[in-house]
């Protein structure tokens, strides 16, 4: 059980230029959006990611968030990956919505964040419809990880383009995996650049991709 | 000069020598499969045969990444032959060896110094469709490095699989938090 008065409301990661940039942003948020954290209070990882989570909640009224440990996660979340943490998951009308960071999502990633939550509370970025029906219709589950390095700009490009595809298909999970707080994720799978995508397990992507070309790629590689 | 990125080989034939045997090479031959021209100045000289020996030994590795080598200089193919009978580092390499003695490759690839009749040290990667991905030019005394000629070729080669959009792992264990910035916002 995570004390979450032991989890400061305030996060070192947030400066005062950060804060009123994602005000901004926030003020736009048309709906609800739930962030759900699962660290091990042990860890600096889940600490500051945990802080900021906390720190983000408290910015709007439409976000809020909710702590776990691993062992609760296991039980009670088992749509969520526990093994790698911390995990932030956001869900939408207590349902999970196949967003998921693993790590903190400092550096460029805070953008992945703002743009997941943005995406999934809506108003949400455009989409044309045509593609939007087609990502409606996907009868398969559909597993995508992108594993990334918080100093990469094209990882967080990548991430936002996914993450957008979840927002709008029940049938995508879109996760954010920082490769350098899991290095046995990074030796299984040879990782020497990012962002590198892995869909379904069956298919390796190196580099950007528009929603267009992940599409072609899911319909590929069905699970 | 013009800039010679993504400059489609053209139309040539030229006598060359590999492994002790004469035969033609048209811009044809280096099509399908990744290809490197190496100019240098001239045979029976210094720096030439210490790079080409250099090349010869990382010649493997170039073939592992299915890239095919030229050298190019503007003897002919007769003079690579008596260079490799006389010389125990010219006799180990199993490239290809281009005769230029008109000039034809070097001035198209625009290596050719008129009045030496001598080509500058070129070096040129050509992608499967005979495009040039990426070159550099010294001047005739300054020597090039077949490794890093090897780290160029696969990047050339990664680029052309998976674009240019991805960045090199980095990272170190223990590393701390980078202080998010919110530079993308700009897209909503």
């Amino acid at each position: 059980m995570i004390n979450i008065e032991k989890i400061s409301l305030r996060s070192e990661l947030i400066t005062e230029e950060l804060e009123s940039q994602l005000n901004t942003v926030l003020g736009k948020l048309t709906g609800e959006v739930c962030m759900v954290c699962v660290i091990n209070p042990e860890e600096k990882a889940s600490m500051e990611m945990a802080e900021l989570v906390r720190h983000m909640a408290g910015l709007s009224d439409k976000l809020s968030c909710r702590f776990y440990d691993q062992a609760e996660a296991e039980k009670e979340l088992p749509e969520l990956d526990a093994s790698l943490l911390p995990v932030t998951a956001l869900y939408k009308n207590d349902r999970y919505t196949g967003v998921a960071y693993h790590g903190v999502t400092g550096g460029k990633e805070m953008n992945s964040l703002v743009f997941g939550i943005y995406n999934t509370a809506g108003p949400g970025q455009e989409i044309s419809g045509r593609i939007q029906k087609k990502l409606q219709k996907l009868e398969d589950k559909v597993d995508i990880r992108v594993f990334v390095s918080l100093s990469c700009h094209h990882c967080a490009q990548q991430v936002i383009t996914c993450q957008k595809m979840a927002s709008e298909s029940e049938m995508i999970e879109a996760r954010m995996i920082d490769a350098r707080l899991y290095p046995e994720l990074a030796e299984q799978y040879h990782i020497e650049r990012i962002p590198m995508t892995i869909v379904n397990e069956k298919e390796v992507l190196m580099g950007t991709k528009t929603i267009e070309e992940m599409y072609q790629v899911i319909k590929k590689c069905k699970k | 000069m013009e800039n010679m990125i993504n400059k489609q080989v053209e139309a040539f034939q030229v006598s060359a020598f590999c492994k002790g045997e004469f035969l033609d090479v048209t811009q044809e031959d280096l099509k399908g499969h990744w290809s490197v021209l190496f100019f240098y100045p001239a045979d029976f000289t210094f720096v030439c045969p210490t790079e080409l020996g250099d090349l010869a030994d990382y010649y493997e590795e170039f073939k592992e990444e299915g890239c095919e080598i030229y050298s190019v200089s503007e003897d002919t193919h007769f003079v690579h032959k008596a260079w490799a009978d006389a010389s125990d580092t010219i006799k180990k390499i199993q490239y290809v060896m281009l005769g230029d003695p008109a000039g034809v490759l070097a001035k198209q690839f625009g290596v050719l110094v008129e009045e030496l009749g001598q080509a500058q040290r070129g070096t040129f990667i050509l992608n499967p469709k005979g495009e040039v991905k990426a070159y550099e030019i010294h001047d005739m005394g300054i020597g090039r490095n077949a490794e890093e000629l090897l780290r160029k070729l696969r990047a050339a080669k990664f680029v052309e699989e998976h674009g240019d959009q991805v960045c090199p792992a980095k990272w170190q264990p223990g590393e701390e938090t980078l202080s998010p910035s919110l530079d993308l916002v700009g897209m909503l």
